[in-house]
């Protein structure tokens, strides 16, 4: 992906929560699950992904602490906060709004 | 997370940057790890992966500004990144920076020092709760008085009538209860000067303030230690009264030991017990002043001698008008109505008087804002000193110029730079803001050394107004205020001398700077930009040179004024008997005694004494009718001195006619008179006055004329010689204080120890006080004119220095960039007399170009300064000249060495030179 335009950076913003959301992640796992999930469509370039992350961090929505992965490596990991559930949900409900307005004016009838 | 946990982690960010970037690091290099572990799971090798990983990630240093960049930090970055290159410019040209820094100090610590002096007389308020309520009593009242005896301030309006703050204790008191009765608060006050204390058996002088008992309540002072004087307090009492004393009092006499509370002195003769301390930062009405005690108002029979005319106490008598007072109006109180019941009551007191007196006209009373005080210091000060502030503004516009100049010709070696980065892709705005930080920059440093310049200058100013036997009458204050208008000004500084590399910067076209070494196509209107410059410079010093001639030669004409006495060897003290001791007849014979006993004195050759000091901006004056004619009302308004029968001989003022006075003039003897020139052009033009008669002071006393003196100066130097008769001091009882005139080659301090020893022998708690010389006395009036004379000769001088290196730093760089040209003309058998007379021609055009339009912008504008010259018109043809000759020789002397280099040139060196 390349340097992504507003629009796509909230997109990216609600991306991270979610991924975030589910279990506290680093960074590299953050991307690597994105793109499995959205079954490679989604590839965040690391000039967009820690940039993000670390706005993120600085506006309280995730917070990063360490943790050790699997093989005992030391990394940052980020784990969503409250009042980064909150946004999430609102991140969610104008992501709604927006794909089905989208989807309104695509499917209107010629 | 809240907006000021936000700013917590945005500043955590911003200092801690090392660990931050470290923490990214670490978190990118286990990114890497990750990436390449996924591509060896891929088949890749190790090394490749590993390789691969790290080039997909790319720059690391990009990534660290992007997480920078989002997070809000660029502009700081940016600007740190700007600071710090600035900081490493300014230490790789040490001299540059030195001039500049110290040319800004100048400019910005006189600007500073002017501040503080404003603040002083134009804009800090009293140290009292809401000083804005505060509202200063006065009065206006038509050509023809009520009431003839007045002492304070006294002014003429414009139509003829007179106005003042002074009025009569009755008057106060019928006002206190009008206003009182509308919500607002009125007090009195009144400096009364300085009485004898006697404190332990030591005989001293004390300033003094008198109050009224409400005073402290109405006015909101609180007492450091002990109490206020209360209402309770301001009653006649037979046993002594009550007081207050200043912190400074108690600081320099009493060590602030708190034990003085409740001890008694003895204040004329009074025994007075100290009650409580006032806070240091309340020093009465009247700034400039330093009262020592306060004392309440009905004190006065007590300590004081009464009124003039006759036996009433000063408080008694309602012909009498010399307290002021001061009245509060809280919030909600309406202050017409208020101030139409106090007119009410102060026209009940005033009809008696209106009754004895026809054709007097009602004075009415008007309220002005009070929250200064007594705002005596504005009056006298606030002018001089806003045409010190304009002068002090000229001096940093020329240190501005100068350093514009300094940057542009230092944008010249930065060209190259300028052009790479911009090349590099940099905005002009970067660029920009990077010459405006800068300048910032520099503006700050000049500012902090402008500042502790300021600081340490502010006692300066005042210092050349003070005497050596009075205290200094303004005290320079750096309040928040001025800091806070030094700061602006620096930082406007910084920004107005930074606009023309700004402007240069924003102008350089890349290709062209980076091929040629240091030249460009900007060149010619740099030129133009840096003579303009050094153009303006000439032309601002010579308007403050003009400004300073000026004021010199004013200063030169009073001190050379003819006085019409002699003041050389003469030295003056003052004695002020108290008036318990001495008391009418007394008086006079005390003074005849030490007039006596000082004229036995060896070294004396001769010794008055008069009521007045001779040229000390104080007088006393009245109406004088000669016998057998009608009044002609203000016509008749002569001044008046008390002296001693060997007035004119001490003071060398020649008799025309008739006698002085002598031995005959006793008291008891009939009343006579020597009056001067003008009061016989006045009143007898044309005639020998000698034998006629004429009435005085409210008709009572009947002079007759003994003689005409020579006129002589009364109060002021500036003004004409007024008309005057002289009283023989004698003949008149109640007299107050005299000042002692000694006609000796002695040296103050020696005549000083044998007079003490004459007054010891009469009365040893007697003080002599204000010891000083006849010139110094004349020297004290001329304060104002001094600290003009002084400060804008330094301001000129200054200006000149910054102009001389600005002529030279142009000169210098049109020298540099002629180099190849004079080497051909050199080679072509021009003479070194011919090349340098060429350059010198340069750096006189500017300075011609320059004096005459500052000759011009001097011509429009020293009409504002007509007001404080002396004998001098403004166009003074001897200041403008010489000022243009100085500023002439100036150009010619800075340009010189540069000439001098340019005819020195070595013609094959300069052909080769790029």
């Amino acid at each position: 992906m390349s340097r992504p335009s507003d629009l796509i950076q909230g997109t990216l913003d609600l991306l991270i929560l979610k991924t975030v959301a589910l279990e506290p992640t680093h960074g590299w796992a953050i991307a690597k699950r994105i793109q499995q999930v959205s079954g490679d469509v989604l590839q965040i370039s690391q000039g967009s992904l820690y940039p993000a992350l670390h706005r993120l961090e600085q506006q309280g929505w995730i917070k990063g602490q360490a943790g050790h992965t699997a093989n005992g490596r030391e990394a940052k990991f980020y784990a969503l906060t409250a009042a980064g559930r909150r946004q999430l949900e609102r991140e969610i409900e104008s992501w709604d709004r927006l794909s089905t307005a989208i989807g309104l004016v695509v499917s209107e009838a010629e | 997370m809240s907006g000021w946990s936000r700013l917590q982690s945005w500043f955590g960010q911003a200092t801690g940057r090392a660990g931050i970037d470290q923490a990214h690091l670490d978190e990118w290099q286990f990114h890497i790890e990750q990436r390449a572990a996924d591509l060896e799971h891929e088949g890749v090798t190790a090394g490749e992966a590993l390789r691969r990983a790290r080039a997909e990630f790319g720059s690391l240093d990009a990534r660290q500004e992007e997480s920078r960049d989002a997070v809000g930090l660029r502009l700081f970055d940016d600007l740190r990144a700007d600071l710090r290159y600035a900081v490493r410019l300014l230490r790789q040209s040490p001299t540059f920076t030195t001039v500049a820094v110290l040319s800004l100090a100048l400019g910005i610590g006189a600007n500073t020092a002017m501040f503080s002096l404003m603040e002083a007389v134009l804009w800090k308020s009293l140290a009292v709760p809401a000083p804005h309520q505060l509202r200063q009593v006065g009065w206006v009242s038509g050509p023809k008085q009520a009431f003839n005896m007045l002492w304070g301030n006294e002014s003429q309006t414009a139509t003829g009538g007179f106005t003042s703050t002074s009025i009569s204790y009755a008057v106060f008191v019928a006002m206190q209860r009008a206003a009182e009765s509308k919500g607002a608060h009125l007090s009195a006050f009144k400096p009364i000067g300085r009485l004898t204390a006697v404190i332990g058996g030591d005989a001293e002088l004390v300033n003094c303030d008198l109050i009224s008992g409400d005073f402290y309540q109405s006015i909101g002072v609180r007492p450091l230690a002990g109490r206020a004087i209360l209402p309770a307090d301001d009653r006649r009492n037979a046993d002594g009264t009550v007081a207050v004393i200043s912190e400074a009092f108690w600081a320099r006499r009493f060590g602030r030991d708190r034990s003085i509370l409740g001890q008694t002195i003895h204040i004329n003769q009074v025994p007075v017990t100290i009650v409580g301390v006032n806070p240091p930062t309340f020093t009465g009405f009247t700034a400039g002043r330093q009262p020592d005690v306060f004392l309440p108002v009905t004190a006065q029979p007590a300590l004081l001698p009464a009124s003039p005319d006759d036996d009433v106490a000063m408080i008694d008598d309602p012909r009498f008008w010399w307290v002021l007072s001061m009245a509060r109006v809280p919030e909600g109180v309406d202050e017409a109505q208020l101030q139409r019941a106090m007119n009410a009551a102060m026209g009940g007191q005033v009809r008696p008087l209106l009754e004895a007196a026809p054709g007097a006209s009602r004075p009415h009373v008007w309220l002005t804002p009070g929250g200064r005080g007594v705002d005596d210091l504005r009056d006298e000060f606030s002018r001089p000193l806003i045409v010190l502030t304009a002068f002090v503004a000229l001096v940093l516009l020329i240190a501005c110029a100068n350093l514009a100049n300094l940057l542009l010709a230092r944008a010249v070696t930065r060209q190259r730079e300028v052009s790479l980065r911009l090349a590099l892709g940099a905005g002009s705005f970067r660029i920009a803001r990077q010459m405006l930080t800068e300048g910032l920059l520099l503006a700050s440093l000049g500012g902090a050394v402008g500042l502790l310049l300021g600081f340490w200058l502010r006692n300066g100013i005042p210092y050349l107004l003070g005497t050596s036997w009075e205290p200094v009458p303004l005290e320079a204050d750096f309040s928040p205020r001025v800091l806070a208008l030094s700061a602006a000004l620096t930082v406007g500084t910084g920004v107005l001398f930074s606009l023309a590399p700004m402007w240069q910067a924003a102008r350089v076209r890349v290709a062209a700077a980076l091929k040629g070494g240091g030249r460009s196509t900007g060149g010619r209107s740099r030129r133009v930009a840096k003579r303009s410059l050094v153009v303006v410079q000439v032309a601002l010093s010579v308007v403050l040179l003009i400004g300073a001639g000026l004021f010199l030669r004013t200063l030169w004409n009073l001190r050379t004024a003819d006085l019409g006495f002699q003041p050389e060897h003469l030295v003056l003290f003052t004695v002020d008997p108290p008036r318990n001791g001495y008391s009418g007849g007394a008086r006079t014979d005390l003074f005849a005694k030490i007039e006596e006993g000082v004229a036995r004195l060896p070294g004396v050759q001769a010794v008055t004494l008069t009521t007045e000091a001779l040229v000390a901006n104080s007088s006393n004056s009245t109406r004088a009718t000669p016998t057998g004619r009608a009044s002609r009302g203000n016509a008749d308004r002569t001044w008046v001195n008390d002296v001693g029968s060997d007035f004119f001989r001490t003071m060398e003022i020649p008799i025309l006619y008739g006698r002085g006075f002598g031995p005959q003039d006793r008291p008891g003897a009939p009343l006579v008179a020597v009056v001067n020139q003008a009061f016989v052009k006045n009143f007898y033009p044309g005639t020998n006055p000698v034998g006629q008669t004429f009435s005085a002071g409210g008709g009572q006393s009947v002079y007759q004329i003994v003689g005409v003196s020579a006129d002589a100066r009364y109060h002021r130097i500036n003004a004409p010689m007024p008309p005057t008769f002289y009283r023989a001091y004698a003949q008149e009882d109640d007299l107050r204080s005299m000042t002692f005139e000694v006609r000796t080659a002695l040296e103050p301090a020696a005549l000083a120890r044998m007079t003490r020893g004459v007054v010891d022998a009469i009365d040893r708690e007697l003080p002599i006080f204000d010891l000083r010389t006849q010139i110094e006395q004349i020297d004290a009036t001329l304060s104002q004119q001094r600290m003009f004379a002084v400060l804008t000769s330094a301001f000129g001088l200054l200006a000149v220095i910054l102009a001389s290196i600005g002529i030279y730093g142009v000169i210098a760089a049109s020298v540099a960039s002629r180099v190849p040209e004079i080497g051909v003309r050199i080679a072509l058998g021009a003479g070194r007399g011919q090349v340098l007379t060429m350059i010198l021609r340069e750096a006189v055009t500017l300075g011609v170009l320059g004096i005459v339009t500052g000759g011009a912008a001097a011509a429009l504008l020293v009409r504002y300064i007509a007001s404080f010259l002396y004998n001098l018109t403004p166009f003074d043809p001897v200041s403008a000249g010489s000022a243009m000759l100085l500023m002439l020789a100036v150009a010619v002397v800075s340009g010189w060495w540069p000439a001098r280099c340019a005819s020195r040139l070595d013609p094959m060196q300069a052909l080769r030179h790029e």
